[in-house]
This record gives C-alpha cells, sequence and structure tokens, in this order.
C-alpha cells in the first residue's frame, strides 16, 4: 500500500534508472573502444596494468556502482509486480538490498585493492 | 448499457504455452528476464573479475575457471543478456523521447533489437571458442 504521508519518489527512481542505464552505455563504448586501441598485453601483468591508471579504475568503479544502483530499481520494480504480499515483498527487498550492498562494497575493494 | 455486475462472456487465454506474443512484448518481457540473470550473476562475475586482478596465481585460475565448457555457455548468456538489456533499453529511451511510437516503427526497432544482440553474441561466441 502507498503510505502518502511519505514522499513519492517514482520520478527520482526514473530518472536514475535512466542516468545509471546511459553511464553503462558511455563506459560499454568506453571499455571496447579502449580494447582494440589499446588492447592489454597477455598474461597477469597486462591485464592487471590495464586496470591500473587512476582514471580507469575511477570509471570502472563508477559503472558497477551505476549498475549495481540500477539493478536494485529494477529488483525493487519486479518485486512490485509480482510479490503481493506486503511483509514477504519487504523481506526479499531487504534481502536483495543486503545482497547488492554487499556486490558494492566489494566492487569497490576489486578496484582499489589493485593499487598496493 | 450492460449492466456492470453481469459477467461479460470474453474469450479468455492465459495458456503461455498457446499466447502468442507481439514482437515488442517479447523484446519487453526478454528485457526484464536477462535484467533479473544479471542480477543473479553479479557476484559470480564479481568473482572472476576479482581472481582476474588480484594475483598471478589467482590470474591463472580464473583463466582455468573460463576455460570450462559450462563456464564459456555462462559467459555466453551473460554477454546475450547485457547485450539485449543495452539494446532493449537504447530502444526504451528512444521511446521515452517519443521516437518510434508508432507501431510500424515500434515492431521494427523489437526486430532490430533481437537481431543486433543475437549477431553480436553469436561474434562473441566465435571469439569464445
Amino acid at each position: 500500500m502507498v503510505d502518502r504521508k511519505k514522499p513519492a519518489h517514482g520520478f527520482s527512481d526514473w530518472a536514475w534508472q535512466r542516468a545509471t542505464a546511459i553511464t553503462m552505455v558511455i563506459y560499454s563504448l568506453l571499455l571496447v573502444v579502449r580494447f582494440f586501441l589499446d588492447a592489454p598485453s597477455a598474461g597477469f601483468e597486462g591485464w592487471h596494468d590495464w586496470f591500473l591508471p587512476l582514471w580507469f579504475r575511477a570509471v570502472t568503479l563508477l559503472f558497477l556502482w551505476a549498475l549495481i544502483y540500477h539493478a536494485w530499481l529494477g529488483v525493487k520494480e519486479i518485486l512490485m509486480d509480482y510479490v503481493h504480499h506486503i511483509g514477504i515483498r519487504a523481506k526479499l527487498q531487504s534481502l536483495f538490498g543486503l545482497v547488492l550492498v554487499g556486490d558494492a562494497v566489494w566492487a569497490a575493494y576489486i578496484v582499489w585493492s589493485l593499487a598496493s | 448499457m450492460a449492466k456492470p455486475n453481469r459477467p461479460v462472456n470474453r474469450p479468455k487465454n492465459l495458456n503461455l504455452l498457446t499466447i502468442r506474443l507481439p514482437v515488442p512484448a517479447l523484446v519487453s518481457i526478454m528485457h526484464r528476464v536477462s535484467g533479473a540473470f544479471l542480477f543473479m550473476l553479479l557476484p559470480l562475475l564479481l568473482w572472476v573479475l576479482h581472481l582476474s586482478m588480484s594475483s598471478a596465481g589467482s590470474y591463472q585460475t580464473a583463466l582455468s575457471v573460463l576455460s570450462h565448457p559450462i563456464a564459456k555457455l555462462i559467459c555466453l548468456a551473460v554477454t546475450w543478456a547485457y547485450l539485449h538489456h543495452a539494446c532493449a533499453g537504447i530502444r526504451h529511451l528512444a521511446l521515452d523521447a517519443h521516437y518510434g511510437l508508432r507501431l510500424n516503427y515500434a515492431r521494427a526497432t523489437s526486430r532490430a533489437v533481437l537481431i543486433i544482440s543475437g549477431l553480436l553474441t553469436l561474434r562473441m561466441g566465435i571469439w569464445l571458442w
């Protein structure tokens, strides 16, 4: 049930879904272009060093976080459509939300632990 | 005027196996399914990314994991899901901006989504094997 006393966030969800989508499209194109212009050299060193520049780590983390937030909005929408029992839906939302927060922390750790 | 309480005798068909979806509806439900699929596989993808970047030894582990035929199939499925979701999403953005709303355009762009994401996935498959 919609609680009319709380501020609605339908529009901001809609806008964030699109903003994160556009971020991902731009990163995907960047990834492909860079892969062709400046392919990583073979082996671990080449792959690791390809991700090492600060700007590339920053945009990679931005992409992963955009993806995770986009997934959160999608998960909420799917649950709203198919799970009509409010209590079960709330529990599933919390569960998937926790999974996504875990994904987000993990993504940051992966990208940031590269520096060492 | 029909009485509001009398049931209207319309044919009803909710058998999912016999419903023939119009192409835009097919693209729409596949958009949702591919999104849910990507969400479920995200931890697995992060795991492989982590393995590939953390050390020379784990990089080798990632390579041997990825060389397994089932892993290749999963890669192909992820590629397809990502490409379909992206193409259908771009189409969605165009619809938001009121481009391609006419029925024949909506059908044509839906087919384009299926064909483009299918061909790119095929290209990825050739590269993987």
